[in-house]
């Protein structure tokens, strides 16, 4: 809904009856809230019975589009108020909030208030937070969260968080989605494994080494992205202790392994990887088609993954272009399930050559299949939930 | 394509008299008809006086589309696409009423999924609308006076820029 005043452009057969101001409550929040919020508060105007509808909402979004419509409007600077006073009016509890900030906001409104909103919201039937701080310097959020139990989805991008000693993690949580978030004083792989029941899992962007073994304590995992390096250290592992991790993950149907700052080293010994027969879909990005060791990783993954259907590769973006030999044994690589191959950056290299020939010739029931110079940022909605 | 034939039957009987005969698998969708099979109360025609047999047939049609049920991954995949597209023809009415009637019928049976279409349905047709628009559309009648209009929309002024 656009302001009144703009013509009419609707075509539609309108209704003999108003049957809409009449719906149940029920009904009234399930289409509410699939209204942008500033369209939602807007039905106040269209007739007394509408007045207060929007108290029936049980989320509230200020997301990229709440934000960008306040700064479209000029109303930046009511930022803060108009979220203190939606939330304050609504009549049940508020499943959902999403926050989005940059730091122009933040002379409207300061950690100080979010925190506040935060334990009002956890006091009122919140079970998935999302904020988003676009500013330079980390948001600093209060350890109240730690203490909620009831979250089931949790993202958080670019804000520091100290959870409290007497942290026991959150056992309905669902979804974890961190980006640029600091943990004080806290083992994150510690951090991690207090979430039994976590199913989705998405990690990047993070300061922090996680350990192979901490993963594979998350047997509920369904979709996983995995930094397998971090901003401060490059991270030195082999590919036995990705198949053992992974190995204990037997529901994962989804996993993007993310190759940055990541050295994979020759195992001692070979041994064979476990099966995944769950998995469905795989995205590999930063694969350095000049390293013998981890072109194999990516042929026995293959190997042991029969009934991926989707399959994406990104290289590993490097100045100097090294031609590579074929050393490795694409032989291994039996009958393959996929439908969908994706390969970017691709410079045209012998390994990867060899991998596109072995992929075509192992994937009878190939329907398409991308081979691009192109780097696309990220691999479409993959990461999302 | 559907589940087995052998499953059990169950009689609907819609607001205007006519009966519906639908398999007790694929009717299991509605959570209230659900009940009143656990509740032992689906031995004759469960009668359904706030749905018509038009709408009736239209619930049906929705219901046994997505108790189909796919035989392999392959299979799976070509399903849930399919049904994106039937979904987002079912929704297609040629009368804005008759999405009315369905959201109404979802909310009575208590059938989740097709609650959430139609609502997500309608509030897809109110979206980018202006007010009067909206008002005209599903005939909401304006019954402020100008001036509390006027201070309707002073409470929430942000949102009218």
């Amino acid at each position: 809904m656009e302001g009144v005043d703009e013509t009419p452009k609707a075509s539609q057969v309108a209704l003999e009856e108003d049957v809409i101001s009449s719906m149940p409550d029920i009904v009234m929040n399930n289409i509410l809230d699939r209204l942008p919020t500033q369209e939602a508060v807007r039905t106040a105007i269209l007739s007394k019975d509408w007045r207060y509808k929007r108290k029936i909402l049980s989320q509230l979004v200020f997301d990229e589009n709440f934000y960008g419509f306040l700064q479209a409007t000029k109303n930046e600077r009511y930022y803060g108020k108009i979220i203190s006073s939606l939330m304050h009016h609504l009549k049940g509890s508020i499943k959902k909030f999403v926050l989005c900030i940059d730091d122009k906001c933040y002379s409207v409104m300061d950690a100080e208030d979010i925190n506040k909103w935060i334990i009002y919201l956890t006091e009122n039937g919140l079970k998935q937070l999302t904020i988003k701080y676009l500013g330079e310097k980390p948001l600093r959020l209060t350890s109240h969260i730690f203490s909620y139990l009831e979250l089931t989805h949790l993202e958080l991008q670019n804000c520091e968080l100290a959870p409290g000693t007497d942290y026991c993690g959150f056992p309905n949580l669902l979804g974890l989605n961190l980006i640029w978030v600091d943990i004080e004083t806290y083992k994150c792989g510690e951090f991690l494994t207090r979430c039994p029941n976590l199913e989705r899992l998405d990690f990047s962007s993070w300061n922090y080494d996680i350990y192979e073994t901490d993963i594979a304590k998350l047997v509920n995992l369904k979709k996983l992205l995995w930094q397998l390096g971090t901003f401060k250290n490059t991270k030195i592992i082999t590919s036995s202790r990705i198949f053992v991790a992974m190995g204990c993950l037997t529901k994962l149907s989804e996993l993007s392994l993310f190759f940055f700052k990541c050295q994979l080293l020759e195992d001692a010994r070979r041994s064979v990887p476990k099966s995944f027969p769950c998995l469905k879909k795989l995205n590999l990005l930063g694969i350095d088609f000049s390293s013998k060791t981890m072109v194999s990783f990516v042929v026995e993954l293959l190997c042991a993954s029969p009934n991926v259907l989707s399959l994406k590769i990104k290289t590993a973006f490097k100045d100097a272009f090294q031609p590579g030999s074929s050393e490795v044994d694409y032989g291994k690589m039996g009958q393959l399930q996929l439908r969908n191959v994706g390969l970017y950056s691709i410079r045209g290299s012998k390994n990867e050559e060899c991998m596109i020939k072995s992929l075509l010739a192992c994937s009878p029931l190939l329907k398409k299949i991308v081979i691009t110079a192109d780097t696309p940022e990220v691999f479409g909605d993959d990461h999302g939930d | 394509m559907s589940s087995s034939s052998s499953s059990k039957m169950i009689e609907l009987r819609s607001s205007d008299g006519e009966t519906f005969h639908v398999e007790e698998t694929v009717v299991l969708q509605s959570e209230t008809i659900k009940q009143m099979i656990d509740d032992d109360c689906a031995n004759a025609a469960i009668p359904l006086p706030n749905v018509t047999s038009m709408t009736l047939a239209k619930v049906i049609e929705y219901i046994k589309k997505h108790a189909e049920k796919p035989k392999d991954d392959d299979d799976k995949k070509v399903a849930e696409e399919d049904l994106k597209k039937f979904d987002a023809e079912f929704v297609k009415v040629d009368q804005e009423s008759m999405l009315f009637d369905l959201v109404r019928a979802a909310n009575y049976l208590n059938i989740k999924s097709l609650l959430d279409l139609t609502c997500q349905a309608v509030a897809d047709s109110i979206k980018d609308l202006s007010v009067e628009e909206v008002r005209k559309k599903f005939n909401i009648q304006n019954d402020f006076t100008p001036e509390e209009e006027a201070k309707v929309r002073k409470e929430n002024a942000w949102a009218f820029d």
